[in-house]
């Protein structure tokens, strides 16, 4: 029985789902936060990050080994039962959906900071909800090149940063491991919640059309992304001051400041425009997550007027709220606890569970 | 169904104006001059200068001087006076008072640069010996508008070594880096504006010395990041000249430069070894010598002289304790041990230690007369 089989994704697309929910706003001030927590060698802290998540999304397509056709959602049905399975499920929509908000939310605050200062935040956030309706209410595939197709119109963006190559200071780098192995360890955190988003393979694995290609799939989604991350956290570390970058909010768009051409000043202007295609294929995607668990939580086949829902909430909440940036950060790191749950706790959690129930089930697993 | 609305919510959108803070060109007046000052009341002074595009104005440009608490608030002030709102992210150059330095703590006035995502971090910080007003509205009759005149100035004078170019993003750098002190232009306006080479800080921000052209040329020698020509002249004590015209003077031009810097931590104190290779042009020479024989004789008696010009360069550095070079960061990526104990107080760990420079000129060219 192969549910979702009108909605297969190809490898390429299972690549760009996860790499598109994993960078959003967070690369803008990540070097600043890996700096303050372990100084000029956090971008070896990204290393580890990159490791642990390889490890988590393995323990995923393992779990759904047994079960290639199954979601998170009907896995943890089969498993626990229709009401047990909820404690866990409403947990991980609830995730998706304040993720979701909360990225939209950065952005909204980057674009008011930047280019719009005195327009309306809800007004700036309903203007997201209509891209999102359109990709979001559609199904996985369409999610899927809409990422594709971001990923490749984005792509030349890390390579820019090459133009302050010539005032970088790369003895700030030295030495390595100046105070010992622990600070490394330290910034672990902070590199481990800007690459959340993998946890969408909880969702998006049934979908893919080529099971055996998932191992390769999340490889190459992490480690595009960690490399991305690691260019830009080493150019800024060698282009700041070590004892400078931590009195900078976004280090990396501080950075961008710096390039001028003689027929364009302020590209970071540009940079940050161009960049909300790769900050929007987050929230799409964790959009998209989110609406598809709370369509499985009521068991109704179509997902796109619960996007209109949540849409709408959040649009409401902002309305009602105006977040602040102090606020955003404050919330940021709290779903971003939530994230070690579902993406790392959990994986290994439903793997020990699974070893067990296949002894207990043997032969009735499909 | 889906197309009518998908249709409505288009032209809906159309309606929408998300810009209700749109600035037309025609309503804005650009700051290009930015000047803070201490006068003679010991008041802070902020001025502001941008030009006029009026065919019915005679003069170029329009200033405000303005006692103010802050940055901001001048510009609230300007905006009381002249024809449009104005806008800061235009400013190409940052003009401080030499009164400025009498005191720690200026750089917290400069806030407000670094935090408005609106303004660029790349104009250049001047240090004016004299009064920035005097500057400000200074309107020669055979130069461009002040502005363009500053800027122009600064960018020749910087390619040929004469004075470094500090934007205010590297000035934070150089202000926040513990193993590095600021450097920044020195200007003076008497007829005319005069580029007197290089104001050095202290850590703390208060003036220490200026370096003339020549030392500056050998102090940018130094730096990470060279640009521009290195044109010399040097006297060679070589030559006992007699002659009224004082013709013992040789002049080079330094085409290409590296230089290796090496560290150690000994004797309770850091040792720096500098070696600089110079391939240079010789483009002067006033006294009779045959270059074509005696090339390797003059290649070391340039390097000899040029080791006591750096010599010296570095007994000032170091008498002042400061490290406008950024020998600090060597320190601090070499030995780090050491650095980490002395990195609070590391003009003084400088100032102790020992600085050898080694120069070793290659000449490649002299030119069509022997």
């Amino acid at each position: 029985m192969k549910k979702y089989a009108k909605n297969e994704i190809s490898l390429m697309q299972f690549i760009f789902i996860i790499n598109g929910a994993q960078v959003g706003t967070g690369i803008m001030s990540l070097s600043g936060e890996l700096a303050a927590s372990s100084g000029t060698d956090g971008w070896m802290s990204l290393i580890i990050g990159w490791l642990l998540n390889l490890v988590a999304c393995l323990l995923i397509i393992q779990v759904f080994k047994r079960f290639p056709d199954d979601t998170v959602y009907d896995l943890l049905k089969r498993l626990f039962g229709k009401w047990l399975s909820l404690l866990v499920v409403i947990p991980i929509t609830l995730y998706f959906t304040i993720f979701c908000c909360l990225v939209q939310i950065k952005a909204m605050l980057y674009i008011k900071a930047w280019f719009l200062p005195q327009t309306p935040d809800y007004l700036i956030m309903f203007l997201f909800a209509i891209p999102t309706y359109m990709v979001a209410g559609k199904g996985l595939r369409i999610l899927g090149r809409y990422n594709e197709l971001v990923f490749y119109l984005t792509a030349w963006m890390p390579f820019t940063l090459l133009f302050v190559l010539k005032e970088c200071h790369w003895l700030h780098l030295l030495p390595l491991f100046k105070d010992g192995i622990m600070p490394v360890i330290r910034g672990v955190e902070p590199s481990i919640y800007s690459i959340l988003g993998f946890e969408v393979l909880w969702i998006i694995y049934p979908f893919l059309k080529y099971k055996e290609k998932a191992t390769q799939g999340v490889i190459i989604a992490n480690s595009i992304t960690i490399l991305a991350y690691i260019m830009a956290t080493i150019i800024c570390f060698a282009f700041f001051s070590p004892d400078e970058i931590t009195s900078y909010h976004q280090p990396l768009l501080s950075l961008l400041k710096m390039i001028e051409f003689s027929f364009l000043e302020r590209f970071d202007m540009i940079f940050l425009a161009f960049f909300l295609f790769v900050v929007s294929s987050s929230w799409i995607s964790f959009m998209f997550m989110a609406a598809f668990g709370v369509s499985q939580m009521v068991r109704k086949q179509d997902h796109s007027p619960y996007v209109a829902i949540i849409a709408v909430l959040i649009i409401v909440m902002v309305f009602v709220i105006h977040p602040s940036w102090n606020q955003a950060n404050e919330w940021q790191k709290w779903s971003s606890r939530m994230g070690i749950g579902v993406a790392y706790a959990l994986p290994l959690l439903l793997w020990a569970y699974v070893q067990v129930y296949i002894r207990f089930h043997k032969g009735d697993t499909r | 169904m889906k197309r009518t609305l998908c249709c409505t919510v288009l032209v809906l959108m159309l309606f929408l104006t998300g810009c209700t803070d749109r600035l037309s060109v025609e309503n804005v007046t650009f700051i290009l001059l930015v000047g803070i000052d201490v006068d003679e009341e010991d008041h802070v002074v902020y001025s502001l200068s941008s030009p006029v595009f009026s065919k019915e104005a005679k003069k170029k440009e329009e200033e405000l001087e303005v006692r103010a608490m802050t940055m901001r608030n001048a510009r609230e002030n300007f905006d009381r006076s002249v024809v449009a709102s104005t806008l800061g992210g235009k400013v190409q150059v940052i003009l401080l008072g030499k009164r400025i330095f009498e005191h720690k703590d200026w750089f917290q006035l400069m806030d407000v640069f670094y935090r408005d995502n609106k303004d660029t971090v790349l104009p250049t910080v001047v240090l004016v010996d004299g009064k920035v007003s005097d500057l400000i509205n200074f309107a020669p009759k055979d130069k461009p508008r002040l502005s363009t005149y500053l800027t122009e100035l600064l960018r020749t004078s910087h390619k040929r070594n004469i004075t470094v170019n500090t934007t205010i993003q590297e000035l934070h750098r150089q202000m926040y880096d513990k193993g590095i002190t600021p450097s920044i232009s020195e200007v003076r306006k008497d007829k005319n504006l005069l580029v007197m080479g290089t104001a050095l800080l202290k850590e703390d921000g208060r003036y220490a010395l200026m370096l003339d052209p020549l030392a500056n040329k050998l102090f940018s020698t130094l730096r990470e990041h060279r640009s521009g020509e290195f044109p010399i002249t040097l006297t060679m004590p070589s030559h006992n000249e007699d002659s009224f015209y004082k013709l013992n003077k040789l002049s080079i031009t330094a085409t290409d430069i590296s230089t290796k810097t090496k560290v150690k931590y000994e004797d309770n104190k850091f040792r720096y070894d500098i070696k600089v290779n110079m391939r240079v042009t010789l483009s002067e020479r006033l006294y009779p010598i045959n270059l074509d024989k005696n090339a390797k004789k003059i290649e070391k008696e340039i390097g000899e002289e040029l080791e006591a010009q750096y010599k010296l360069l570095f007994n000032k550095i170091q008498t002042a304790k400061i490290d406008p070079i950024g020998l600090g960061l060597y320190a601090r990526a070499k030995e780090y041990k050491q650095w980490k104990k002395v990195q609070d107080n590391w003009g003084e760990a400088l100032s102790k230690a020992e600085v050898n420079v080694k120069v070793k000129i290659r000449i490649m060219s002299v030119g069509s007369i022997n």
